[in-house]
């Protein structure tokens, strides 16, 4: 791979080297539509390698070789100029335009480019300068806010682990909703890729655009193309940019002396003995024995105020005719949140470090043949401490009082628990894990223009290769922990482990794919024609598992005429390796047209509109992502675990049987992949001169054949769920195509750009609904409507409603207002539903009961809230330029979901574990001042089965607000450029996530896991460079 | 020109090769070789053992939570008048304390592991369920492609193993429900599953040719190599006959139903005496196999009786088993039963007053509270079995986990009558524990533990109860090799236990050796000998003498006073014991309900 760069470096500087000296001289300058001088612009003679560019005056000087009249002027962004030299040829006058209006702009599709002008379907294609902006490394974050028709959720910020999830108008389906991607035309691990190699990001969103995929393109598919070169002199670009990154939010807990305090109230409240004297508590107020009553505060014990993360990217480009280059490497260093101790033997914070290079060259082989040859290849290096979780799993729990870090007689504190181990022996003590991944990939493409057999014909084909390794090395070491408790006694509890070295490899995968096309395109006066026939195969293999593949044909036609009514077919006929060889291939059509109502005759240029297309699709895809199922038409017999319950022992002696083999899930011959009909509606529209422009989509998905577990079918059978967690044995019932889905919304985009004289500014601003509803799925009957997943949303939050707090005049009382207890219990006044899920006392929580059978149990549990997933989300980016100042802000929301927090994120001493701010609010039974108005209930010093039922009480609204980038740059201005011979300087500071407005308490409404125990989202402050020579 | 040329023939060359590679092979080669299927298992006789294996796994032990098919560690005996569950969480009430307070229903019922969120009380599908019945009827669907170079004893052997777990998973469904869908097909899931219930009759009479089938197939003498010891044979398969006709022979099935309608779900709709002999025939060929011996290790009866749970048992260690879950050492039931007073304590199974007072003195006459050298000395010369079975107060160990010479507390603020985990009736349980071995207080040791689903000595009950009821205290099986009566087989287990022999028992007790005085005399000495082996909660329903128990067990309180001497109040009412007509029979699932329409709930559910 090196020599590759090598050789690449080679070929750029024999470019930059070449001189011809023969024939005729041209000078001449070039100024661009503000008639400012164009520094840099490409002059090369037609078919030849010979060429210069402009000065910073815009002047140039060319001696042609005499083998052609014709120079070509290029300039980045603007149209090429093609000038015959004939007679004086000096002192010629050029001026360039910009390249096209955005009407001409093409847009990627799938298999292909189409001019926006012609697109009938959905798409949505972002630029790579608003990614760039959001100065994330990882490139589903810098989506968010940006896109009309994506929703994204974004729930960790562990470095080299914070995707966000992705759903392309939302979810029309119960299993996988995540999008086909493909990067150049192949299924690739996209989320690493540097923002700056990026072209274009385009989003295909209705069935006329993603028919093409057939059975992979329901859930839409994004295709991102990387940049490559153009005819030019080499342009090297290197931008730089340092971030100091701190969590967005982090919970509120209380001290040791709330701790202590609440402790005793909880042990009170559940029949015990205080645990801790007054002198305990007096201790904790004061302070004044930090050994034997510490007092804790582990977010800032062992989180750094801000971490440091360094991205730099370094790309050059340019060509000649007879080859183009983009070539750029880039440098990602992520530091972790944890602070380094200075008796840290290894690293353990958790950092990521990503090396990226790529280059994408092209070369005109003879006129009509061009062959391309793109590398990719990626390290990623993922470090953490010695332990399988975030140090935030173990902080969240630890109470503050839980022991010193470091004993009064110099040992390490501790636990035996693992799960429980003191923080501070864990991050300088425990060693550390290293992962390194290897990504390489390779394409090598061919495209033969096949104007000799007919005009307008052509034949491309691709060969991809995409492989990743992983290897991992551990370093284990444990020190000798003691634990010193507020007695002053020692326990020693974990005895030393000498230091241990571990390493592995794998998981492995390679794809191989490989495409093949015959395209047509040509015009015929009034008619536009153009037409592909294309056929695809890929195969995966994926570490141990059997191989999968795919393979198809692809269809497009179009038909224009007049440039006034569109016509597209699309087609795809696939076939997977997932299916029987009854249920293998598919067909997947989809039909669209579309109406340019501004270029028919009686459309007044002189409208506030100036332009307006009418568009509408309807098509039919597959989705074959259907989860962990594999080969669902086999039934597979597994051995059982190696678990006593699977053993049974014969024989006279202590004699163990081997484990036993069992059934796996039953077969299902029939399964097949699901099927999506989508229609969608929508217009394009222009205004003010072009200056505000608005899309406006409306689709309407029905999702069948979903792949569902047909739980409808009696236990008599002899199996049940298999994907079940607790279910060991893995044996089920095989899903089958029976689900049903309907999925409806809209999605809207708008931008505004003016210009008082030196000050444009714009505004952008696009927005998502979509809402789905499952129409069927086999569930077993339940008895109650709200049981029912059917009629609801995919995800919906299912519970009890908390209607408030048992008080205590809801209990049998004696003569002195005292509970009366029976066996040991209160009991609860006549017509007062009964709990079944445990013992209640006043304080504690009470539901409704949803059937009204007096009792509260399995029947009351209904739908609450809405689901994880956002039904709606926006973005507006509002923008300046002033001179050579620049300022964009964008705001990004969401909203439409509730989120589920439980565990250590909002229960009281879960699993001995610790309490917050919002505890304070809590019913307390010896303070009557707290029984009206307590926002909490009575608290449990253990898991309490009734009140942490999953209920109204613990779902949050996951609307909010955020400030998601604010952007200033500073570009210098030609003056002093030309001074130092460079092209461009910009420099930037920037911040993401700065604002955050919502009602989820403690944490971020985005958060990925409900019980605290993730990293957290990351706020970055971010300075940048960038400098074009 | 000719660069091109070449090219596009280049091209057409790759394209095509490509065409005809993919059209030649279809790429996608169909079944890849990693699958195991049912003709790579059943083709193998090694892989083959192993599945059928696998579904002996299915059986339920209360001994461990690992099996247990009640949620929170409790066993059926604190669901019936045995015993109450004590428990450190005392938020969360265990399944069996659930049952006792009658707070359980259709939808308590769960499905595999509690987790699983169905309910707390399991075995229509797991441990004792459907799930077992699909593994036997999946081996017997494919038996036929064992190979034809093993044997045909193998091949019979492992077919009749199939027929015999078949009953005993639809065994486990029946002493629970009564008629249940004999399922006798491994379904696919596009089979039409929505099976209606069979009638109790036929219930019985699947389970009766399913285990005729097995015995036909199964070899006709016992297991010697050491591989298949401990495997159903013959003598399991009788044993389980013997103690489904002893069933469909009781009150609660042999007659016109709990309700007098004649529900023919859960009752024959007449009473026919024919049905126990039946009953005493099959038990009589158990005997006359002549292939079980009570376990007979030790001086004392209580030594033998106590060593019985934990010896080894299979083949000649332990003869008296003839079916049981055996597993390797352990301290499982020791951790779930730990008394109070030790590190790591759990309370767990607390015996009740009522059962302690049931056991007799020594010499065979009955305990009574009136008797003031018996209510003085309670624990004095007691049956054998008590001793074995009971920890009580002033009770001693040389060894009690990891403390010696122990003597136990439970009088009021005694060692063991404190805490969370403290026993609320006074008792602690003894059986099927090696205190001397397993240690929980200090997570260490261990020893096997045998969770029985039939021995002899249940056989020989089974026998002593079917022939009295058919002929009383002298009926003999006509034509049997070694014909017995009820009292010589009661004499065997009372003499094992070193209790004395009926005769003697009822000369002391001044009464009458008639059949409704021996049919008193077996009930208890079913509930002393099968004490905590989950047939007292089914024993009371099927003699239909439930309604006239109290519906609470009593506990004792046992004062210190201050001349050190102890005051026994045996009157102390514990816990509920919420018995409605419908807790005859377990409630059928309500997902079950709901997933088949054509099963009919049982009454009053």
């Amino acid at each position: 791979m090196k020599k590759t760069i090598l050789l690449c470096v080679a070929f750029l500087l024999l470019l930059s080297t070449e001189i011809h000296a023969q024939g005729r001289t041209v000078t001449g300058s070039i100024i661009d539509e503000l008639n400012e001088p164009v520094i840099g612009a490409n002059i090369v003679e037609e078919g030849t390698t010979n060429g210069t560019s402009s000065d910073l005056k815009g002047n140039f000087r060319l001696e042609l070789s005499g083998k052609s009249n014709v120079i070509i002027i290029s300039y980045i962004g603007y149209k090429n100029i093609y000038f015959k030299v004939s007679g004086n040829s000096t002192n010629l006058k050029f001026k360039i335009e910009p390249e096209a209006t955005e009407l001409e702009d093409v847009v990627v599709v799938g298999y292909g480019i189409q001019k926006k002008a012609s697109i009938v379907g959905a798409i949505t294609q972002v630029k790579s300068e608003d990614l760039q902006q959001s100065s994330v490394p990882n490139l589903t974050n810098a989506i968010a806010g940006r896109v009309a028709g994506v929703i994204t959720v974004m729930g960790s910020g562990k470095p080299g682990a914070d995707d966000s999830q992705i759903y392309i108008r939302g979810q029309a389906t119960t299993n996988s909703t995540s999008p086909l991607v493909l990067v150049d035309g192949i299924e690739r691990d996209w989320k690493q890729i540097d923002p700056e190699d990026i072209e274009s990001f385009s989003v295909l969103k209705d069935a006329s655009a993603t028919a093409v995929y057939g059975v992979r393109g329901a859930n839409g598919v994004l295709l991102i193309t990387t940049k490559r070169g153009k005819i030019g002199k080499p342009i090297l670009n290197i931008s730089t940019q340092t971030a100091i990154q701190q969590p967005i939010r982090t919970p509120k807990y209380l001290n040791s002396y709330w701790y202590a305090t609440l402790m005793n109230e909880a042990l009170t409240n559940d029949g015990k003995a205080p645990e801790y004297t007054e002198q305990d508590l007096q201790h904790y107020l004061a302070g004044d024995s930090p050994y034997t009553h510490p007092d804790n505060d582990y977010y800032k014990d062992f989180l750094k105020k801000g971490s440091i993360q360094q991205l730099i990217n370094m790309n050059a480009s340019g060509g000649t005719e007879f080859m183009k280059y983009y070539i750029s490497a880039n440098v990602l260093y992520q530091e972790g949140l944890y602070k380094e101790f200075s008796n840290a033997l290894y690293d353990t914070n958790t950092n990521y470090n990503r090396y990226n290079f790529r280059s994408n060259l092209d070369f005109s082989v003879t006129k009509n043949l061009t062959l391309g040859v793109d590398l990719t290849g990626r390290l990623e290096v993922r470090k953490q401490p010695n332990f399988g979780a975030d140090l935030f799993d173990k902080i969240r729990r630890l109470p503050p009082n839980w022991q010193p870090y470091i004993n009064p007689d110099g040992s390490l504190g501790g636990r035996s628990d693992e799960s429980r181990l003191a923080p501070y022996a864990l991050i300088s003590q425990y060693g550390n894990r290293s992962r390194n991944k290897n990504v390489l990939e390779g394409v090598f493409k061919l495209n033969e223009e096949m104007g000799y057999i007919t005009p307008g014909l052509s034949f491309r084909m691709m060969i991809g290769y995409n492989s990743s390794f992983e290897s991992r090395r551990d370093i284990s070491t444990k020190p000798e922990l003691w634990q010193y408790n507020r007695f002053g006694e020692y326990t020693l509890n974990r005895q030393r482990e000498d230091i241990s070295i571990s390493t592995g490899k794998g998981p492995g995968f390679r794809r191989v794919s490989f495409e093949t096309a015959l395209n047509y395109a040509r015009t015929f006066n009034d008619h536009d024609v153009s037409g592909m026939i294309l056929y695809q195969q890929s195969q995966d293999w994926n570490q141990w598992d059997i191989p999968t593949g795919y393979l198809g044909w692809v269809g497009r036609a179009t038909y224009a005429y007049k440039q006034r009514y569109l016509f597209e077919m699309n087609a795809g006929y696939n076939g997977s390796m997932q299916f029987s060889k009854d249920h293998r291939y598919g067909f997947f059509p989809a039909f669209s047209a579309g109406w340019v109502i501004s270029e028919e005759p009686f459309f007044n240029e002189d409208m506030i509109l100036s332009y307006l297309k009418i568009r509408g699709s309807y098509g039919e895809i597959g989705n074959d992502k259907i989860g962990d199922f594999k080969y669902l038409y086999e039934q597979i017999y597994n051995k059982a675990p190696n678990n006593q319950r699977f053993v049974w022992i014969f024989g006279e002696k202590n004699y163990t049987t081997s484990r036993g083999l069992i059934e796996g899930m039953l077969g299902n011959n029939k399964v097949s992949w699901e099927r999506a009909r989508k229609s969608n509606i929508g217009f394009d529209s222009k205004f003010l001169n072009n200056k505000l422009s608005i899309s406006l989509d409306a689709f309407m998905e029905r999702r069948t054949d979903i792949l569902a577990i047909p739980y409808s079918i009696p236990l008599v059978l002899g199996f049940n769920n298999p994907q079940n967690s607790e279910r060991e044995d893995k044996q089920g019932l095989p899903p089958e195509n029976i689900g049903i889905v309907t999925n409806k919304g809209i999605d809207f985009e708008l931008s505004y750009n003016g210009k008082i004289q030196n000050f444009s500014y714009f505004v952008k601003g696009n927005f998502t609904f979509a809402r789905n509803k499952i129409e069927r799925i086999d569930e077993e009957g339940k008895k109650y409507d709200w049981q029912k997943r059917e009629g609801k949303r995919i995800g919906q939050h299912f519970g009890y409603t908390d209607i408030g707090l048992f008080q205590l005049e809801d209990f049998e009382l004696d003569a002195n207002n005292q509970l009366v207890l029976i066996g040991g219990f209160p009991v609860l006044k006549e017509g007062i539903p009964i709990p079944t899920m445990g013992v209640v006392y006043p304080g504690d929580a009470r539901y409704d009961d949803l059937n009204g059978d007096g009792i509260i149990n399995s029947y009351d549990i209904g739908d609450i809230g809405k689901s994880n997933v956002p039904e709606f989300n926006y973005g507006l980016t509002l923008g300046a330029n002033y001179k050579g100042f620049d300022l964009s802000i964008l705001w990004q929301g969401a909203g439409g979901a509730h989120t589920y927090f439980n565990e250590d994120a909002i229960w009281e001493f879960y699993a001995q574990g610790k309490v917050m701010e919002h505890h304070l609010g809590r019913y307390n039974p010896n303070d009557p001042s707290t029984w009206e108005n307590a926002t909490y209930p009575r608290l449990h010093a253990v898991d309490s089965e009734n009140n942490h039922q999953k209920s109204t009480r613990w779902i949050f609204e996951r609307d909010y607000l955020r400030l998601k980038n604010l952007e200033i740059g500073y570009t210098l201005p030609k003056s002093i450029l030309e001074r130092i011979n460079l092209r461009k300087i910009r420099i930037f500071a920037n911040g993401t996530n700065l604002l955050t407005f919502d009602d989820v308490m403690n944490w971020d409404p985005e958060s990925s896991n409900s019980t605290g125990s993730m990293y957290p989202q990351l706020r970055n402050w971010n300075i940048g460079l960038n400098i074009t020579f | 020109m000719k660069i091109k040329k070449y090219m596009v023939y280049i091209s057409l060359i790759v394209i095509g090769e490509i065409l005809i590679f993919s059209c030649a092979n279809d790429p996608f080669y169909a079944v890849p070789i990693e699958f195991n299927s049912a003709l790579t298992v059943f083709s193998d006789s090694m892989r083959a053992e192993q599945f059928v294996n696998n579904a002996y796994t299915e059986s339920p032990a209360d001994v461990s939570n690992s099996f247990n098919w009640l949620d929170g560690n409790a066993m059926l005996a604190s669901a019936s008048d045995e015993a109450m569950h004590v428990q450190r969480n005392k938020t969360s009430p265990s399944a069996a304390s659930r049952m006792s307070a009658g707070n359980w229903g259709p939808s308590n019922m769960r499905l595999y592991r509690s987790s699983d969120g169905a309910g707390e009380i399991g075995s229509w599908m797991k441990w004792g369920g459907y799930h077992g019945v699909r593994k036997a009827n999946t081996a017997l669907k494919y038996m036929y492609l064992l190979p034809e170079n093993t044997t045909l004893r193998f091949r019979n052997r492992l077919k009749g193993e199939s027929y015999f777990l078949r009953a005993r998973q639809h065994w486990f469904l029946f002493q629970k429900w009564g008629g249940i869908p004999y399922v006798r097909k491994a379904f696919e899931a596009s089979d039409d599953v929505q099976v209606p219930r069979n009638t109790f009759k036929e219930t019985v009479d699947f389970l009766i040719s399913d285990l005729d089938s097995a015995i036909m197939l199964l070899p006709k003498d016992p297991y010697d190599a050491p591989w298949e010891i401990g495997r159903a044979d013959r003598g399991s398969c009788l044993a389980l006959k013997a103690k489904i006709l002893l069933y469909a022979a009781s009150k609660l099935y042999n007659g016109t139903g709990v309700d007098g309608t004649k529900n023919e779900l859960i009752c024959y709709g007449n009473y026919d005496i024919n049905r126990w002999k039946l009953a005493a025939e099959v038990a009589q060929e158990v005997i006359d196999l002549g292939w079980y011996i009570l376990y007979n290790e030790g001086t004392t009866g209580e030594i033998r009786y106590q060593k019985l749970f934990n010896a080894w048992g299979a083949g000649t260690p332990n003869r008296e088993v003839i079916h049981a879950r055996l597993r390797g050492t352990n301290r499982d039931t020791e951790k779930d039963n730990f008394p109070a007073g030790f590190t790591n304590s759990t309370g767990g199974t607390c015996p009740s007053q009522d059962l302690v007072d049931a056991y007799e003195m020594k010499d065979g006459t009955l305990f009574d509270w009136q008797n003031p050298a018996h209510a003085a000395n309670p624990y004095l010369n007691r049956d054998p079995r008590f001793y074995a079975s009971i920890i009580y107060n002033g009770a001693k160990y040389s060894k009690f986990a990891n403390k010696t010479n122990y003597t136990f507390q439970t009088f009021v603020d005694g060692e063991n009558a404190k805490g969370e985990t403290a026993t609320e009736t006074s008792y602690y349980l003894y059986k099927f524990m090696d205190y001397s071995e397993s240690k929980p207080d200090v997570n260490k040791g261990g020893t096997f533990h045998n969770w029985m689903e039939l021995r002899y000595a249940e056989v020989l009950l089974m026998y002593a109860e079917a022939a009295n009821e058919f002929g009383g205290p002298d009926y003999k099986v006509v034509g049997a090799k070694n014909p017995v009566t009820a009292v010589d087989v009661l004499n065997l287990v009372r003499r094992r236990a070193g209790m004395p022999d009926v005769e003697e028992t009822f000369l002391k007790r001044g009464i009458p050796l008639n059949q409704d005085n021996l049919r008193n005399f077996i009930y208890n000495e079913r509930r002393i000998e099968l004490a905590f082996e989950n047939q007292r909660y089914y024993d009371v329903r099927r003699w239909m003498i439930i309604d006239t128990l109290p519906q609470y067990i009593r506990g004792c309180r046992i004062s210190k006073n201050s001349d050190n001497t102890l005051t026994y109040d045996p009157t102390v009412i514990v816990e509920n014991k919420i018995f409605e007509r419908k807790h005859y029979f377990f409630p059928i699932p309500q997902v079950e309900l709901n997933r088949n329409p054509n099963l009919i709930q049982n009454p009053g559910w």
